[in-house]
């Protein structure tokens, strides 16, 4: 009783530190945040693990340049399907290109496309379904129909026909995710928000005089936040999957642009004749980070709720 | 007494899902407050209680009647108009951690509707708020604080703090200290009785809890499936209930007593809801002095005393479901003063 | 009269990101047969985690770091979950608040009482289903055959809270666990549960602890009544020894704020409510930081001091207490009773 369910320990602590909206003036605010996300890490296993994983990618992508000295689209013309050794720690592929550095290259063009593409659709989903979800009315109906046609579509087979299609296949991409993230955002606030409208507090908002805009970014918004963080790292492991499934079958992005659907599809022909590193790595790379994403998202979801367990 | 609040033929009625007719939850109410003082609203859940309070707050729209704050015709008001009245008039909730933002800090809270209706700058604003905080008797400590820092009785103080901010003459206070602990109760209400003898505010006190409507209250209306059985200066109708459920709600309350048990009528069933309301007094299907003209149609109000209204065909004749008292035949609550 | 349940000097400590709270204390609290024991005290006070440690239900972060709960003679800290398992619903019941969230939404409240008695009692399963009508008349709901076929969701409040009454009597359990039984109903129905209640420990000679935060409704219903603060027992007695003459201040306090008169005499308002940090405690007496009478002397243990036909208060001054509203106090003046057992931190 006391101390697990008394409403500061459920209010929710997303993981920027306790209540998310601190006033960024506040001085403090930031050491605030940094002790919150560090009680966060060290909450669970799960935490540690998962934020250990998307840190180490994150830096990894940041300084490819610095860390590896190979290009990752040099090709070492005589060497060919080079088992690893320590000049070539991953071995080199089917064209002579180092397996090593194409798979840590991977890692910026996956999370670039992944991150624009989900905040992008967090923009539009949050913004639409704020307005869906307080409003209601013909908008919210129109809206509702219009997501249930689209999401009545195969996600992966809508992707493969829009991006085969497109001539500039990053921006395709990108495009196509965000379009397929955006219902889950506006479906996830727009729950959100009706169960919200009910809160006292924002009735409280409303017998003060609030305007509806002010109501809903002051006193609505911000209490959606913890969920959407949530469903923001499952949304990053699904959108690195679609990255590379689509180049994996031969849309999007192709080879030699580093990216691991492109280099798993490029190496798998080896596979049988026993050259298995050219595909191998990079699919560790991508369970790796999609792992991560996936522990982080449960972690998260476990820190927010310390009733659940 | 001239009213400073007034509804009159308030009625209000929500549509149910997959039924023709709607839930009735307020069916006719009038409501008169003079200015500077306070009319408790007493009934139990589905009483329609809360929605009065709302509908005169026009937090929620009624769907019939009037509602006067002052000189003011509060229904007809334009959405801008409305907002900008509800400096005028504010409401204190039942529960202080769900009607407060978790994520505001309390100084964000009390000076939000500063913001809104005020051209106070910032330093205003901040001398305003310390202003507050020594209304409540809390300290400019606790602005910088979250909600969840603080305890039951502190944030019912600071939901205080924000609806006298602008200085309102009315509040609809619903169940103010109904989530409270004991401990502290006292002290809010003995608060509110302090600011509204100062500020010279108009209350409705809702609560299902007699006491603190005894306590705190002028005149008494007491409300049974939307509609009100009984009304009257306070001190008449808590003491000499004439309605039937007025009788048996008093009945049930159990004060805080060491000596013997009173003697109590436990109804049966409980208030059904109010879709299909029956004809005539909605109390009539519970009621033990029911008798067939009680279906046929609203019993008109009987005068007890001039003040004092009861919606019972039967007052002439008597009501008492319980043996009657003997005058001054209480029973003898604790208070702080008892010893041995 | 033979006691039922016996806990003796529990302490829980939970886990929380501030550090270790101290939840409970040492809790001591008997409850004889026969008899409605009382739990109050505020939000925090440790009342409903007192009912779960001796129930076995704690949460993964909450542990029982001492202490003892005798139910029948056998220790129900130290006993095996299956043991425990075995009793809760047969001779250890729970009646909780929010009935309909206790009832499981997907069969007949009827199904639920007999298969709960069929698991306990082993009786076949027309005398359960038989006994299950029965125990749903006996908690005064109409046309209790038809009835046994709804599902929680059709239950109004009151009616959900008779049928989890029902439940929780359907074996006869010796002790009954009811926290907050009757918070959210309407007075009316409130009356009519806690007579029902009390009605089957008269018959019985059951016994219940009734954990609630209505001084009203203790002093109707129960024998002896038990005082919470900051996870210890601060005052228990008979209703008339703890209403009619509270010792501790914090009872003192509790029994003001339920009088009728709102004196505006009383020193108004001030709100000294601060939570208790469960976390880092004052020493000695808990309510010290509160309490209008404290002196420095208070932070030395707090003995827990016998006033007289089982009427207890763990306070130094629980004698003096009169003589201070009397405006006599004096340091001499307040005969420090003896301490029975010091109660340390």
């Amino acid at each position: 009783m006391t101390v697990p369910t008394t409403p500061d320990a459920s209010a929710g602590l997303p993981i920027g530190g306790p209540p998310a909206h601190v006033d960024h003036d506040q001085p403090g605010a930031a050491r605030a945040a940094a002790r919150g996300f560090w009680r966060f890490v060290r909450s669970s296993p799960a935490a540690f693990t998962g934020t250990t994983i998307v840190l180490a990618f994150v830096v990894l992508a940041a300084l490819a340049d610095v860390l590896i000295a190979t290009d990752p689209l040099q090709v070492f013309g005589r060497d060919l399907l080079v088992a690893p050794n320590s000049e070539h720690w991953f071995g080199t592929d089917g064209n002579g290109m180092d397996v090593f550095a194409r798979t840590v290259h991977a890692i910026r063009i996956d999370l670039l496309i992944s991150v624009s593409a989900v905040g992008l659709s967090i923009v539009v989903g949050v913004a639409l379904g704020l307005i869906a979800g307080y409003r209601g009315g013909w908008f919210e109906m129109i809206l509702l129909r219009v997501m249930d046609v689209l999401q009545a579509f195969p996600a992966l087979i809508l992707a493969l026909a829009v991006v085969a299609a497109a001539q500039e296949s990053i921006t395709a991409v990108i495009a196509v995710i965000a379009f397929l993230d955006t219902p889950v955002f506006i479906r996830m606030t727009r729950g959100q928000v009706l169960s919200l409208r009910e809160a006292m507090y924002v009735e409280a908002a409303r017998s003060t005089g609030n305007k509806p805009w002010r109501i809903m970014w002051r006193h609505i918004m911000p209490n959606t936040l913890p969920p959407l963080i949530i469903q923001t790292a499952v949304r990053l492991a699904w959108s690195v999957m679609i990255v590379s499934s689509l180049a994996f079958v031969g849309v999007g992005i192709q080879v030699p642009t580093p990216e691991w659907g492109a280099m798993i599809r490029h190496g798998s022909a080896y596979v049988t004749s026993g050259q298995w590193w050219p595909s191998v790595f990079p699919g560790l790379a991508l369970m790796l980070l999609v792992l991560g994403f996936n522990l982080l998202a449960d972690a998260i979801q476990d820190h927010l709720d310390p009733r659940k367990d | 007494m001239t009213a400073h609040v007034e509804a009159r033929g308030l009625v209000k009625t929500f549509p149910v899902r997959g039924s023709r007719s709607p839930v009735r939850a307020v069916n006719g109410v009038d409501i008169v407050i003079p200015r500077g003082r306070t009319l408790g609203l007493v009934g139990e859940s589905g009483s329609g209680k809360s929605t009065v309070g709302r509908c005169l707050l026009r937090l929620l729209e009624p769907t019939e009647g009037t509602v006067r704050h002052g000189d003011h015709d509060v229904l007809a008001m334009r959405a801008d108009q409305l907002r900008r009245h509800r400096a005028r008039s504010a409401m204190v909730f039942q529960d202080p951690y769900e009607s407060l933002n978790p994520r505001m800090r309390i100084r964000s809270i009390v000076e939000e509707p500063l913001m809104l209706h005020t051209d106070l700058d910032g330093r205003g604003r901040r001398q305003r708020a310390a202003e507050l905080m020594r209304m409540v008797r809390l300290e400019e400590v606790h602005l910088e604080r979250f909600p969840h820092e603080l305890s039951g009785g502190q944030l019912q103080r600071i939901g205080i703090a924000r609806a006298l901010a602008t200085d309102p003459d009315f509040l609809v206070l619903d169940e103010p200290t109904s989530s409270l602990d004991l401990s502290v109760r006292a002290g809010v209400l003995r608060l509110l009785k302090r600011l509204q003898r100062e500020l010279d505010i108009t209350f409705l006190f809702i609560s299902h809890d007699l006491t603190t409507v005894a306590a705190m209250s002028d005149d008494v209306a007491v409300m049974y499936l939307g509609t009100v059985v009984e009304q009257g200066p306070a001190s008449e109708v808590l003491e000499n209930p004439q309605h039937p459920y007025s009788q048996a709600l008093l009945s049930a309350a159990l004060p805080v007593t060491t000596g013997a048990r009173p003697v109590r009528h436990v109804l049966e069933g409980e208030t059904p809801s109010p879709v299909d309301l029956p004809p005539g007094c909605p109390f009539a299907p519970r009621c033990p002095l029911r008798r067939d003209d009680c279906v046929t149609g609203m019993p008109a109000p009987h005068a007890v005393t001039e003040q004092h209204l009861a919606h019972c065909v039967r007052v002439p004749e008597g009501t008492h479901i319980l043996p009657a008292r003997a005058p001054g035949d209480h029973v003898p609550a604790i208070s702080g003063a008892t010893t041995r | 009269m033979p006691s039922l349940l016996s806990v003796k000097g529990l302490r829980v400590h939970i886990e929380t990101p501030d550090g270790t709270a101290h939840a409970l204390n040492g809790v001591d609290l008997e409850v004889a047969e026969h008899e409605i024991v009382g739990l109050i005290g505020e939000t925090g006070a440790g009342k409903s985690l007192t009912a779960w440690s001796v129930l076995g239900l704690l949460g993964p972060r909450a542990s029982v770091v001492a202490g003892t709960a005798e139910f029948e003679g056998s220790d129900l800290v130290t006993m095996p979950e299956r043991r425990r398992r075995r009793l809760r619903g047969r001779d250890l019941a729970v009646i909780v608040q929010n009935p309909r969230g206790a009832l499981d939404p997907l069969r007949s409240i009827g199904r639920q009482i007999a298969q709960t008695n069929r698991r306990h009692r082993g009786v076949s399963r027309s005398t359960a289903r038989r006994n299950a009508v029965q125990a749903l008349r006996d908690v005064g709901i109409p046309d209790a055959a038809r009835r046994s076929k709804s599902y929680a969701h059709q239950l109004s409040g009151g009616m959900a809270q008779r049928v989890l009454i029902a439940l929780a009597m359907i074996n006869e359990p010796r002790l009954i666990i009811a926290d907050e039984p009757t918070t959210g109903l309407d007075l009316t129905v409130q009356a009519q549960i806690l007579d029902l209640v009390r009605a089957r420990v008269d018959e019985t000679g059951s016994a219940v602890l009734l954990i609630t935060h209505d001084l009203g409704v203790v002093a109707h219903y129960c024998d002896r009544v038990a005082v919470m603060f900051a996870g210890r027992i601060v005052e228990e007695g008979t209703v008339a020894q703890v209403f009619g003459d509270p010792r501790h201040p914090y009872t003192r306090a509790l029994v003001a704020a339920s009088s009728e008169s709102l004196d505006e005499q009383l020193t108004e308002e001030e709100d000294r409510s601060d939570p208790p940090n469960l976390v880092d405690l004052p020493d000695g007496c808990h309510y010290r930081p509160r309490c209008p009478f404290a002196e420095e002397s208070c932070a030395a243990p707090v003995p827990n001091v016998p006033l007289g036909e089982g009427h207890l208060a763990l306070c130094h001054f629980p004698s003096a207490l009169t003589a201070i509203e009397r405006g006599t106090h004096d340091d001499q003046a307040g005969p420090r009773a003896e301490p029975v057992g010091e109660v340390s931190r």
